[in-house]
């Protein structure tokens, strides 16, 4: 049938200790509960749900920022969580993030140039500075920002422009799949639909595979392939898109569909 | 703009992001006093072997001995009862105030700002263990170990080298000071740990010492600086108590502690032998936290007008 999906999600479980009085039990709050999914390559699988529902905890667990409780997750195969040293700092350049608060995605003490460049130097992307800085001009113009930009700091610029930024971050190097968390939640309408038309352009230049984690399922209908939808920890409804949208199996789902506010027209 | 292509969404004009900052300083008053007397005495403290009429341990014998001596043209705040010229070693004295409390904010400082990051980044049973070591030393009585431990240096009497003395002074208070800043640098750490470019950096590869000096340092520097300028007041204080009661830097050295200290036996007959050091010593103090107040306010966005 298909081949080894890209990234394959098992059973995965995050538990977080809740503190309670001195001498109560240990008790934990079960975030993310047996989730499992997989994503083929240069494909996009959406992750939906309301805040609180364990999305975004699932996306650090994929990246390898969080431990899981149980379960694991697999990379082209092979198991990400057990890496170490040189070969989990290999995987960082295999996988990226993509954040929702583009204020509180760029810091705010580092130029674009010194941003775009970090990644190229731990990972030995570039012979030389003027090198690097030529990649960090030529991300730029990939994301449609003028190479002025460079020796910027990101105070400078608005949300739309940052998070054109913290997408050529990413880029920066060089990932074959990118966790985008909410990345246009917090955009204006006008510019949202810019952001998304820019990520769909550069999966399609780049053969990108993306996990898309949205509480908006509108913006799903235009960017997924495949869909999921969680609701406290747990995944209630899968399907295609066309499926989910025609025909939505959960009341849960259902409302979210009912919820949407409709950008989806501007964007087609 | 030139270079860019049509497509290209255009930049704004670029702010420099230090004018606000002091914009904001320029209009509080008391702020700008104090930076103007607080460099002042950094420019005597640099230049008081020029400023100053005479050596700090020079000793007028010829007409000024065993009694302090009111001012006339060559002395113009009199000598004391050694018969050394009170303007001299009240600049002298700057430079020894400036000089001991910048280098113990240098030691405390340091180590404060490494604890408190680790402790905030690390989290989890690393931060409990500093946090709860940053207590102790919290609750821990300062002066009397920085007594103590010039006492006991000073138990080798006169042949004591100056020089040991004065890293007595450094180590005492410096090993001492670092619970304040600790503490704030670990609340700072804490929050920017969360924010998202410090995941974005983990997630692209930088390492946990990369992330701490380029990420979050630089991100909690206003917050420091304030910091320093307050303890730099208290630390003046501390030097002059130390001085005062003998045990701060070694005669002849003129610090404002010390001239107080062996002004008292003329407190009566020659008040202002105590007047003066006692001025500086309660202005520069006073001058140091207004700058930290109104540091504080002008790094602070929230209370921008």
């Amino acid at each position: 049938m298909t081949a080894t999906p890209l990234i394959s999600v098992r059973n995965l479980v995050k538990e977080f200790p809740v503190r309670r009085g001195l001498f109560t039990k240990r008790q934990v709050k079960v975030a993310v509960d047996g989730v499992s999914f997989d994503i083929q390559q240069g494909t996009t699988f959406a992750l939906v749900g309301e805040s609180g529902s364990g999305k975004t905890t699932v996306g650090l667990m994929v990246l390898d920022l969080l431990p899981p409780t149980r379960g694991e997750v697999l990379y082209a195969g092979e198991p990400i969580h057990a890496r170490k040293g040189r070969e989990r700092l290999a995987l960082r350049r295999q996988m990226q993030v993509v954040f929702q608060d583009p204020y509180a995605s760029l810091n705010a003490r580092m130029t674009v140039a010194e941003a775009l460049t970090e990644g190229m130097m731990i990972h030995r992307i570039g012979a030389s500075a003027r090198e690097r800085r030529e990649r960090a001009a030529e991300l730029l113009r990939q994301v449609n920002l003028p190479p002025e930009a460079l020796d910027r700091y990101p105070h400078e610029f608005s949300g739309g422009q940052r998070q054109r930024i913290a997408i050529a971050r990413a880029l920066s190097v060089e990932p074959g799949f990118i966790v985008l968390d909410e990345p246009t939640s917090a955009l204006d309408v006008s510019v949202q639909s810019q952001v998304l038309n820019l990520l769909r352009q550069l999966q399609q230049d780049l053969g990108l595979t993306y996990l898309f984690i949205t509480h908006n399922l509108d913006v799903v209908g235009y960017m997924a392939d495949e869909v999921a939808v969680m609701e406290r920890g747990r995944i209630v409804e899968r399907g295609t898109v066309d499926e989910i949208f025609d025909n939505p199996q959960q009341e849960y789902t259902r409302r979210l569909l009912a919820a949407v506010p409709s950008v989806e027209a501007a964007l087609r | 703009m030139s270079g860019s292509s049509p497509g290209m969404t255009a930049l704004r004009e670029p702010v420099n992001p230090s004018s606000a900052f002091w914009r904001r300083l320029r209009h509080h008053r008391v702020a700008l006093v104090c930076l103007l007397y607080v460099s002042a005495l950094a420019l005597i403290a640099l230049l008081a072997d020029v400023l100053a009429p005479y050596d700090y341990a020079f000793q007028d014998t010829r007409r000024y001995a065993s009694l302090p001596a009111p001012p006339d043209a060559r002395h113009l705040l009199g000598t004391d009862h050694l018969g050394r010229d009170l303007l001299s070693r009240l600049l002298h004295g700057a430079r020894v105030s400036l000089t001991v409390s910048l280098v113990v904010v240098l030691i405390s400082a340091s180590i404060g700002i490494t604890l408190g990051l680790i402790a905030g980044y690390r989290g989890g049973r690393t931060d409990l263990l500093l946090m709860r070591a940053t207590d102790v030393m919290f609750a821990f009585p300062d002066l009397l170990f920085a007594i103590l431990l010039s006492a006991i240096v000073r138990s080798g009497g006169t042949a004591v080298p100056a020089w040991l003395i004065f890293l007595t002074l450094f180590a005492s208070l410096g090993l001492v000071a670092w619970p304040g800043m600790a503490r704030l640098v670990r609340g700072q750490a804490l929050a920017l740990r969360e924010r998202e470019f410090v995941e974005a950096a983990r997630a692209i590869g930088v390492r946990d010492t990369m992330i701490l000096r380029r990420h979050l340092l630089p991100n909690l520097l206003g917050p420091v600086i304030v910091q320093v300028t307050q303890d730099v007041a208290g630390l003046i204080l501390a030097e002059a108590t130390l001085s005062f009661l003998g045990l701060g830097v070694p005669p002849p050295f003129a610090s404002w502690g010390r001239m107080i200290f062996e002004a008292l036996p003329y407190m009566h007959s020659h008040p202002m032998l105590l007047v003066y050091p006692g001025l500086a010593l309660a202005l520069t103090v006073m001058a140091f936290n207004f700058l930290g107040d109104a540091l504080r306010d002008a790094l602070d966005p929230r209370l921008r007008q």
